[in-house]
């Protein structure tokens, strides 16, 4: 139950973001997003070494 | 969940214990925020019980935050902390796209915003213009975040020291003014009636929901101990138990400091108030409270971006471990028995460049 609670506030407050603040939480979203080639070029081809 | 089997290079002791823990939290979330973001809050939400009402929403969600990772930290007590929780349940993509917003925007504008915040403050203690010197800010910025490093890198136990002189000194002084606020307020002009009454502009739900976060961003820094799990002594009884506790002393002060800030000043006068606590402390003890309290930012800032530079690097490692990250970010040091490279080989580069851009215009205020 709290687990949940927290998830949903914390998704709740990244909607609200995206609705009434688009650029900055735009741009956020895409640094993020830019991680993803990074992790397949640099990274993702590397197998688990644990 | 599945358990983790021993990691092969178990290579950072466990040296920090629940006192070191607990230091280490409340260092790291009480920095500038509670300093900065009530002028910010209150331009958003224009009655001081909504408001108030709103910072103790914030600390509830908080406190549920805390609550579930706590059980995952006792759970997977490993250096890396959300990382390696993400990657335990998620897999090493959505891990290390955490790893990646740590590095390029989440610790890199902690760090950057942190250390403008104490290269101002520093200035403005010692009566300098932070604003006609910045050059001179922005150099004690980084000599700050290259301290910092430096003094992590030597080991975690040198870090959690000058986060825990730090830490009880900020608490301290929020304390101070929250009593003095209480005890002195009245005979200089501070009301009760100031925690009731509004500016008269409308509430906009949207705009509440904008002050949450700034209040949330407050409250941030209470899931970085996580990050530093791998060095706890005994984490499944230590780590929980630091994390909650920290949080909630963390609730506590910020909604005395800011019964406090409104029990002193009108709501109108915080939302024009860059620096509430030093408007409070001016009425309260005049000058002389202004200097108090930049001094007191300082420390604040700077004990912040220390406990920042502790923690967070260790993600970097644990990334690395896992082949996600340089290899050479895995390596510890021998002597120090500490991530070589932390903050100078991962945060620090982009910090400084943060500075001298002066980052602090584009990004939000850093906690």
């Amino acid at each position: 139950m709290v687990p949940a609670i927290f998830v949903i506030a914390v998704a709740g407050f990244v909607l609200n973001s995206l609705v009434h603040d688009p650029v900055p939480t735009g741009i956020t979203f895409a640094l993020i997003l830019a991680g993803v080639p990074v992790y397949y070029i640099a990274f993702g081809a590397r197998g688990a070494r644990r | 969940m599945t358990a983790t089997p021993a990691k092969p290079a178990e290579r950072l002791p466990r040296t920090l214990g629940l006192w070191s823990s607990v230091a280490l939290v409340v260092g790291i979330t009480i920095g500038s925020g509670i300093f900065r973001s009530p002028a910010g809050i209150a331009q958003r939400v224009p009655h001081p019980t909504v408001m108030l009402l709103l910072w103790g929403l914030g600390g509830a969600i908080t406190m549920c935050g805390a609550l579930s990772l706590g059980e995952l930290a006792a759970a997977l007590p490993e250096t890396g902390g959300l990382y390696a929780y993400l990657r335990e349940g998620w897999g090493r993509m959505p891990a290390f796209l955490f790893g990646w917003s740590e590095l390029v925007l989440i610790r890199a504008n902690a760090l950057g915003g942190i250390a403008v915040v104490f290269g101002e403050y520093l200035l403005r203690s010692l009566g300098v213009d932070p604003v006609d010197h910045w050059v001179a800010a922005r150099c004690l910025s980084g000599g700050a975040i290259a301290f910092a490093a430096v003094a992590n890198v030597r080991g975690a136990n040198i870090g959690a020291f000058i986060v825990g002189i730090a830490t009880w000194a900020k608490f301290a002084a929020l304390l101070v003014l929250s009593l003095s606020a209480f005890l002195l307020g009245a005979g200089r002009g501070a009301t009760v009636a100031n925690l009731t009454t509004g500016t008269g502009a409308p509430l906009v739900l949207g705009s509440m929901g904008l002050a949450l976060v700034s209040i949330l961003w407050a409250y941030d820094g209470w899931a970085d101990l996580t990050f530093a799990s791998g060095e706890v002594k005994d984490p499944q009884r230590n780590l929980p138990r630091a994390i909650i506790l920290g949080t909630l002393a963390i609730i506590v002060i910020y909604a005395l400091t800011n019964v406090a800030y409104l029990y002193v000043n009108p709501i109108g006068t915080v939302a024009q108030s860059r620096l509430v606590a030093a408007d409070t402390m001016l009425v309260l003890f005049g000058r002389a409270g202004v200097v108090l309290v930049s001094v007191f930012v300082m420390i604040s800032s700077f004990s912040s971006l220390n406990g920042s530079m502790l923690a967070s690097p260790r993600v970097f490692f644990a990334m690395a471990d896992d082949g996600l990250f340089f290899e050479t970010i895995a390596k510890a040091s021998t002597r120090s028995a500490s991530p070589r490279f932390i903050g100078c080989g991962a945060c620090g580069p982009i910090s400084l460049v943060l500075i001298a851009r002066s980052a602090t215009r584009w990004c939000r205020p850093s906690s």
